[in-house]
C-alpha cells in the first residue's frame, strides 16, 4: 500500500505535509510517567480494546523493539523521539499507509497523530478527531471544564492539539531570511524549527511550523491561525525565489543541475550532502528550472529513506559509516536512474 | 491594590502558598477570583478560610493591602503524591488530579504558556451528557458567585460541591 509520503502531491510545493496531534489521558489513572509496569500494561490493554473496533488500525507492541527499529520509525515521523527512548509497556496503532498513528503510553496515555500530504490540515484534523471519537466510545478521558483535556505536561492541556505544517524553504534557509521568520512566528505563538538535524541550518531546508498554545482557543481557530501563517511563509519564500531568480538565475540553475548530476552518479555520499542536493533538486522542480526526468519516488520520500535507520533496516544488519555512505549512494543512484 | 488575576476588582484576599524551604509566596486576589481559583481545594477549607477572611482575621497585619488571607496548605497531590516542587523539576504532572491539587499555582503557568487559562473547543461527549453538563456547570458558577456576594456560605458550599461533582 502506498504510504502517505509516497504520494506525488508531497513534491508539488512548499508545503510538504500537514499534521495534527491530539494528546489524551484516561480518567482516574496516573499519567504514564507515574505508572508501574502493571498499570501501564492495563492501560495498554484497555486502549487496545478501545481501538479494536476499527480493524484498519493495526496494533503493534513497542515494548521490546530494538533501538534500530525504533530509530527508523522516528525518522519516518511515525513515532516521537521521546517514545523511542522511553522504556516500559507501550505500543502503537497505525493505519497501513501510516497517515494515522496512535502512540499508546507515550508521555500521555494517548497521542493521536494524523498526517496528510500537501496542504490539507483540515483533513488531518478530521482523521485525528475520528480516532479520538473511536477511543472515546469506550474510554473516559481526563477532562476539566477549565483546563480542558488534561495532559502530563500543562503546555499541552486544553485542546491537547498541535497543528503542524512541514515546509520546504530553500530560498529562506539559504539567504538567512529564515531567522526573521522564526522570530516572527514566535510573536504569533507559533514555533518554526528544523525537522532534520540541529541548529539554524537544518538538513534539506525542511522546517516544521506548529502552534505553541493549546489552551484557550478552539481547534478551528488554532488550525486557521497556523494555516494562515504557513501560507504567509510560503508567500515570502516564493517572493524571495523571484528575487533570487532575477539576480542569479544562472547560478541557481547550475546548482540544481549539478545536484541532479551528483545524485545520479555518486558512489559514496554523506547524509548532509545528500540532503542538501535533494533539497536543491526539489527546489528545481518547484521553481520550474529543472527539465530532467523526476526520480522514481518523490524527493521527500528519498530524504527519509537515506537516513541512518532506514539504511540499516534495508541492509538488515548493522553497518559501519563508510559502508552506510556507499549504501546511501547506491539507493540514491537507483532512484535517479530513470 | 488591584486583583492580580483580573486586574479589575480590588484585591481582598491574599493567597499564601508554601514553597520549599519554608518560604511562602503571596498572590493578591479579589474574592471572586479567589473563589474561582480555589475550585480544586476542599470546600470546608475554602469556606472556613473565607469566613476568617471576611471576619477580618489578619487585617491588622496588612494595613491598606488586602485584608484577609488564605493559606494553601496542600503541598502534594493527594492521589499520586507528586509535590509542586516535583512538578517544577520535571515539568510533568503525575495525574489528572494534580490539576486540582495545584490549580492555583497552575493558573499563572497556563496564562504565561497559553495566554489563557480557560478551555474552549472540543470536549468529551461520553454519556451524551457532556454538553448539558458543561452548561449546568456554567450556570452553577454564576449562582455560586451570587451566593458568595450575598454571603450565603452554606448554600455556596453546596453549589460548590455540585460543581465539583459535575466537573470531574
Ligand atoms: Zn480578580
Ligand atoms: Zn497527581
Amino acid at each position: 500500500m502506498e504510504k502517505w509520503y509516497e504520494k506525488k502531491t508531497s513534491d508539488s510545493g512548499v508545503i510538504i505535509s500537514t499534521r495534527i496531534r491530539l494528546a489524551r489521558n484516561i480518567k482516574n489513572r496516573p499519567f504514564p510517567g507515574r505508572l508501574n509496569e502493571k498499570g501501564a500494561l492495563s492501560i495498554l490493554n484497555q486502549l487496545k480494546d478501545a481501538i479494536a473496533p476499527e480493524e484498519a488500525l493495526i496494533f503493534e507492541e513497542m515494548t521490546d523493539k530494538s533501538k534500530d527499529y525504533l530509530h527508523e520509525m522516528v525518522e519516518r515521523h511515525l513515532i516521537s523521539p521521546e517514545f523511542a527512548l522511553k522504556t516500559g509497556m507501550r505500543g502503537i496503532a497505525a493505519l497501513e499507509d501510516e497517515s494515522v498513528c496512535i502512540m499508546l503510553n507515550e508521555e500521555d496515555h494517548v497521542r493521536i497523530q494524523a498526517v496528510c500530504s500537501g496542504d490539507d490540515i483540515e483533513q488531518a484534523y478530521v482523521a485525528a478527531s475520528q480516532a479520538d471519537d473511536l477511543i472515546e466510545n469506550s474510554v473516559d478521558y481526563a477532562f476539566d471544564a477549565k483546563f480542558g483535556y488534561l495532559t502530563s505536561c500543562p503546555t499541552n492541556a486544553g485542546t491537547g492539539m498541535r497543528a503542524s505544517f512541514m515546509l520546504h524553504l530553500p530560498a529562506l534557509a539559504q539567504t538567512g531570511g529564515i531567522a526573521q521568520i522564526i522570530q516572527a512566528a514566535g510573536k504569533f505563538g507559533m514555533a518554526l524549527r528544523g525537522m532534520h538535524g540541529e541548529g539554524s541550518d537544518p538538513l534539506g531546508c525542511i522546517f516544521q511550523l506548529s502552534n505553541q498554545a493549546t489552551l484557550g482557543k478552539s481547534e478551528n481557530v488554532i488550525i486557521a491561525a497556523t494555516k494562515s501563517l504557513a501560507h504567509e511563509i510560503t508567500e515570502q519564500e516564493m517572493n524571495l525565489k523571484e528575487k533570487i531568480m532575477r539576480d542569479a538565475s544562472i547560478v541557481i540553475t547550475d546548482k540544481v543541475y549539478r545536484s541532479y548530476g551528483i545524485l545520479a552518479n555518486c558512489r559514496t555520499i554523506k547524509l548532509n550532502e545528500a540532503m542538501a542536493l535533494l533539497s536543491n533538486v526539489r527546489m528545481g522542480y518547484i521553481w520550474n528550472i529543472l527539465d530532467l526526468p523526476h526520480p522514481k519516488a518523490n524527493l521527500y520520500f528519498i530524504m527519509m529513506e537515506i537516513q541512518h535507520g532506514s539504511i540499516i533496516k534495508r541492509a538488515g544488519r548493522h553497518v559501519e559509516e563508510k559502508e552506510e555512505d556507499c549504501l546511501r549512494a547506491d539507493f540514491v543512484r537507483e532512484m535517479f536512474n530513470v | 491594590m488591584l486583583c492580580e488575576n483580573c486586574n479589575k476588582r480590588v484585591a481582598e484576599v491574599i493567597i499564601r502558598q508554601s514553597v520549599s524551604g519554608g518560604a511562602t509566596t503571596e498572590t493578591f486576589l479579589c474574592s471572586e477570583c479567589a473563589m474561582q481559583q480555589m475550585g480544586g481545594a476542599p470546600i470546608e477549607f475554602i469556606v472556613k478560610n473565607f469566613m476568617n477572611s471576611i471576619m477580618g482575621a489578619g487585617s491588622e497585619l496588612f494595613g491598606n493591602t488586602p485584608q484577609s488571607s488564605l493559606v494553601i496548605e496542600n503541598k502534594e497531590c493527594p492521589v499520586c503524591g507528586l509535590s509542586y516542587e516535583g512538578f517544577k523539576a520535571t515539568g510533568r504532572l503525575g495525574c489528572a488530579n494534580c490539576y486540582d491539587a495545584f490549580r492555583i499555582q497552575l493558573i499563572p503557568v497556563m496564562k504565561s504558556v497559553h495566554g489563557a487559562a480557560e478551555h474552549i473547543g472540543k470536549f468529551p461527549k461520553r454519556g451524551a451528557a457532556g454538553l448539558s453538563r458543561m452548561r449546568e456547570v456554567e450556570q452553577l458558577k454564576v449562582k455560586l458567585k451570587n451566593l458568595i456576594e450575598q454571603e450565603e456560605f452554606e448554600e455556596a458550599a453546596r453549589v460548590r460541591d455540585k460543581i465539583k461533582e459535575l466537573s470531574v
